[in-house]
């Protein structure tokens, strides 16, 4: 059995790996060798590149490089079609939450106010009220005048609503 | 457009009518008036008071005054919001601006379907009272009130059933400086 440089190079590999070489293909790749320079060189290279890496201290691998490489290479490539759908079906899904909750009462919850704030509020409450109470008042007056002179209005019949 | 991006275009399209509606005002009767173009027109500088009470407010300030308060609990109690707004106008550009949001709210209540009941009109100033409502009961008041001399504008908006003798009641006890130069 003739072996040619590529298949010689090749069962060298495959010999320094440490993988199972059939023996007649060995044999011929030993032959081969005695032959050719070119592919004892590459022997010699191969064994001691090998050697060096074998010597090198063992390194633990950083986790979060690994997260690293995972994020920037397989999960963005599976990911970058149906993740926004899944982003989108999220913000669908947030929105008809929200709406079911308004829906339901849930946002309508009477909010908090403190006892200032309260007290604030009805000191205005009466002063707006008191406002428009005092053109009511103030409209009734003139309506009284011009009955006093005479002069009915249609305006003192309808300002008459309410009034016991 | 494949089916997912249909269902999804459908959905978004059905939530934001339903956020489109839910965003109407929550407080808002029918005797409602926007407040917002005289607050506008008064900016930061001619607005000299603002008052804004609605809702949750309007019913604790209720809760607090009874049994010390009872007119004006009751009077509050009926209602949905209220609105006040005193602007001063002191250039006449501003006053006739005034002059004429006041015209074109006047307008925009007549076609409510709101009564002027009463209209003072003399050298000083100008007022007048609308209600929106029927003979047995007032569902909403607006006064608005416009001082000649000191560019005074006032719009105040009541939004609920309210006893109309029990706020001109309210009237009697205050003493307040915008109708001071109204009166006789």
């Amino acid at each position: 059995m003739n072996m040619n440089c590529d298949n010689a190079q090749a069962t060298i590999q495959d010999r320094i790996d440490g993988q199972l070489v059939d023996g007649g293909e060995l044999a011929a790749m030993e032959r081969h060798l005695e032959l050719c320079d070119a592919c004892r060189r590459f022997q010699v290279d191969m064994m001691e590149i090998h050697e060096g890496l074998a010597a090198l201290p063992e390194m633990e691998f950083p986790e979060d490089a690994l997260k690293e490489v995972w994020n920037s290479t397989i999960r963005k490539r599976s990911g970058s079609s149906s993740r926004r759908w899944q982003w989108m079906a999220a913000a669908a899904a947030v929105m008809t939450v929200a709406l079911a909750g308004s829906w339901f009462g849930y946002f309508d919850r009477e909010p908090e106010y403190s006892p200032a704030e309260i007290a604030r509020a009805t000191v205005e409450a009466r002063a707006a009220l008191g406002l428009a109470g005092q053109a009511l008042q103030r409209s009734q007056d003139v309506a009284m005048e011009d009955v006093m002179g005479g002069q009915v209005t249609p305006a003192l019949e309808k300002i008459t609503i309410g009034l016991p | 457009m494949n089916i997912r991006k249909s269902i999804f275009a459908i959905g978004a399209a059905v939530c934001l009518l339903a956020v489109a509606g839910g965003i109407s005002p929550v407080f808002a009767g029918n005797g409602y008036v926007d407040p917002e173009p005289f607050i506008d027109l008064g900016g930061e500088d001619d607005l000299n008071l603002e008052i804004s009470i609605s809702g949750a407010l309007l019913k604790m300030i209720s809760a607090g005054l009874a049994g010390a308060d009872e007119d004006l609990a009751d009077t509050v109690a009926g209602l949905h919001s209220i609105h006040a707004v005193i602007l001063t106008m002191d250039t006449e550009a501003k006053r006739l601006r005034g002059q004429e949001l006041v015209r074109s709210t006047e307008k925009q209540l007549r076609r409510g379907a709101w009564d002027r009941i009463a209209r003072v009109n003399d050298d000083e100033g100008n007022l007048s009272v609308w209600i929106l409502g029927t003979e047995e009961t007032v569902d909403g008041v607006t006064v608005l009130i416009r001082g000649k001399e000191d560019g005074e504008l006032v719009f105040v908006n009541i939004d609920g059933i309210i006893d109309l003798s029990k706020l001109e009641e309210l009237g009697k006890t205050l003493d307040i400086p915008g109708l001071d130069h109204l009166q006789d």
